[in-house]
């Protein structure tokens, strides 16, 4: 009898994702599917809308990467207003941008490597849900928690201080930003009010937050390596020399064996190397690269994916981590799913360090904001958003309406890997089984959760991502279900 | 920091229908021991409203804090300190610690229009990857990091539409101008120090 298992949400948000398993006679699994349950046709909606609302409006994609989205339909219009495709912004502007794109990673990151991975770690992913979470962290590492709880807030700052205000910012306009950092703007961000929330502090705290996930590697080897581990290919933006750029770069892909699949390519020309499938059973698209097809030009975005495709960092510390890092992979592209926490710290460290010498470049104090040149009919905007790849793209009538546009959200890039990731746990852990324990339906999760996936961008909704897990036989029928609804737990 | 009024307590808004009114909302006061809101602490009362207000209704907790705050500025009243976010998250639990009594706002799908208001208690919130708190685990972060417990509650105001649009739906705009109205009086019935 085959079965199948799902996971499944509960709440007032619809987005959310749905995994199911399905096991034949003999208890093996045949398949899994990381099913995405809501859409909500968000590039009809920016249809008709002036080119210029377009960095507020798709802010509403998402209330949890709104940053990413602005800036990479900034860059998009930038395209649009004749002011270059990246590099013809002026120095306070481009500066202005990186620093809010920097104060975003660092915040995002934070939040997943402290209230997402960090439990699993801590903890283990067959611990019981009432400690594998923030609180659980706190009560057990009061020092990790509190200084989280301040990483975060920092690049909360820095966010508001560069677009504007902290909930549908306006920093970035077509063609540059409306506003530059004030000199007690930038003292403050660059040495603190006194207290802890200072630029060198949150290099420390990188750094420690880098030590205490390789403490832990060292301890957890066996685990780290073997979870969820397969080949795959990897794409990110790098800069023209190989550096990474989290902001703006040329398109690079490498295979599982390091070889270059995708050699430098401009970003505006992405539509002649993407292609995007749709499968009947998501409303979440595949992309591939076209040359290679859907079967094997499918690859990881993200932290992973970077650390892979990229040939070095540009600032000194994260430089060292790097290296580190690829030293692991013995020459090779690393395929080991829970190390995109450590390459997630690193780029932690990178913008930590980006932050400090962007603080300390007079440029950011500038007045020099906007440059314009000849109009275009037609934009895009790429970006390395937290979880990866994130694509805008645009075309603008005369009467200045957008007429089409097109998003491939990092999350949407990592479909097919986050697809395999489940599959690869489910055979591990599922196969032969009569029940779903809690540590099985967590390791699902903890795969997923290495992503850090945003469904709530992914498929337009809004808000949440909760999850839903369910067993089915081989006639169809549901055997078991498990769904991870918000609940409440004492404390 | 004292929360006072000048004008003293307004007088009260709602009809025989009101959810309030008929104990439905939840508490038809402040329930705060004298001092505690305004206090003798020296701390603030914060008015904390989350959601996308790109997302129509899903914004109106967004849109009451922001009537409030301009409330509390035109009439002079000191002691509110008023924030507003996408969603609540760890660092927030600095600003809970940091007040003498907290009223999240929030959307809500489900439940009697046009808004509750419930008393909040620190808890864990267990959910699947998600990257928000929810406001029982803000306060149970506050209260484990800073040992801070302020009283709080959370406003829920009815919504009805989820989509990319604004503004707020017709009733989710009637729902807010009653929450607002319960809230204000409810601000100004907070006993003096």
């Amino acid at each position: 009898m085959t079965r199948k298992i799902i996971i499944d949400p509960v709440t007032r948000v619809e987005g959310h994702g749905k995994v199911t398993i399905q096991l034949d006679d003999d208890g093996q699994v045949v398949q899994s599917r990381l099913h995405i349950v809501e859409f909500r046709g968000f590039e009809r909606f920016v249809q008709g809308r002036p080119y210029w609302e377009a960095p507020v409006l798709v802010q509403r994609l998402c209330g949890i990467c709104p940053v990413s989205h602005h800036l990479a339909a900034a860059k998009a219009m930038d395209v649009v207003v004749g002011a270059g495709t990246g590099t013809g912004l002026t120095p306070t502007a481009e500066k202005i941008r990186r620093l809010m794109h920097y104060g975003q990673v660092f915040q995002s990151h934070t939040l997943h490597f402290f209230h997402l991975a960090s439990p699993d770690l801590l903890f283990g992913y067959d611990a019981p849900p009432e400690t594998r979470n923030v609180m659980g962290v706190a009560l057990a590492n009061r020092e990790l928690a509190t200084q989280a709880v301040l990483m975060r807030k920092y690049g909360q700052e820095i966010i508001a201080a560069t677009a504007g205000k902290k909930i549908h910012g306006t920093g970035a306009i077509p063609g540059g930003v409306n506003k530059s950092l004030s000199r007690e703007e930038r003292d403050r961000l660059l040495k603190g009010d006194g207290g802890p929330l200072n630029a060198d502090q949150m290099v420390t705290w990188a750094q420690g937050a880098l030590a205490f996930f390789k403490d832990y590697y060292r301890q957890h080897r066996d685990f780290i390596d073997g979870f969820s581990r397969f080949p795959s290919s990897h794409l990110s933006l790098v800069r023209p020399d190989g550096a990474l750029d989290l902001y703006h770069g040329v398109l690079r892909a490498v295979d599982a064996e390091g070889r270059r699949i995708l050699d430098d390519v401009d970003s505006q020309d992405y539509l002649q190397h993407f292609r995007e499938e749709v499968k009947s059973w998501s409303y979440m698209k595949f992309p591939y690269l076209k040359k290679l097809g859907p079967e094997n030009g499918w690859y990881r975005v993200g932290p992973l994916a970077r650390m892979n495709v990229a040939d070095f960092i540009p600032t000194p510390l994260a430089q060292e981590e790097f290296e580190a890092f690829r030293a692991v992979g013995g020459g090779k592209p690393n395929d080991r799913c829970m190390l995109t926490h450590w390459a997630r710290l690193i780029e932690v460290l990178h913008a930590a360090e980006c932050m400090r010498d962007l603080l300390q470049d007079p440029d950011i104090l500038g007045s020099d904001l906007v440059v314009t040149g000849s109009r275009q009919s037609e934009g895009i905007g790429l970006l390395e958003a937290p979880r990866g790849t994130l694509f805008h793209h645009y075309r603008v009538g005369e009467d200045d309406l957008i007429q089409m546009a097109n998003l491939i959200v990092s999350t949407t890039n990592n479909n097919e890997p986050m697809n395999r990731a489940v599959h690869h746990v489910a055979r591990a852990m599922l196969t032969g089984v009569k029940e779903i324990t809690e540590g099985m339906l967590n390791a699902v999760e903890v795969a997923i959760r290495a992503y850090d996936p945003c469904l709530s961008c992914a498929t337009h909704a809004y808000g949440q991502m909760p999850l839903e897990v369910t067993l089915v036989d081989a006639r169809g029928a549901v055997v078991a279900r498990r769904r991870k609804s918000s609940v409440l737990a004492s404390t | 920091m004292d929360l006072i009024h000048p004008r003293g307590k307004p007088a009260g808004v709602y009809g025989p229908d009101s959810p309030v009114a008929q104990g439905r909302g939840g508490l038809s006061g402040p329930d705060l021991p004298t001092g505690q809101a305004r206090g003798g602490l020296g701390r603030p009362l914060l008015i904390y409203g989350y959601g996308n207000p790109g997302r129509q209704d899903d914004g109106v907790g967004i849109v009451l804090v922001e009537q409030i705050e301009a409330w509390v500025k035109a009439e002079g009243m000191t002691g509110v300190v008023c924030d507003a976010n996408y969603q609540l998250n760890a660092e927030d639990a600095l600003a809970v610690a940091a007040a003498a009594a907290v009223v999240f706002v929030d959307a809500t799908a489900r439940g009697p229009a046009p808004f509750t208001f419930k008393r909040l208690t620190p808890q864990q919130v267990i959910s699947f990857s998600t990257h928000a708190m929810a406001p029982e685990s803000v306060l149970a972060l506050a209260d484990e990091l800073y040992g801070a417990r302020p009283p709080a509650w959370l406003m829920g105001i009815r919504g009805q539409e989820w989509e990319p649009n604004a503004p707020l739906t017709a009733s989710a705009q009637a729902n807010v101008a009653a929450a607002g109205a319960w809230l204000r009086d409810w601000m100004c019935s907070i006993p003096p120090a």
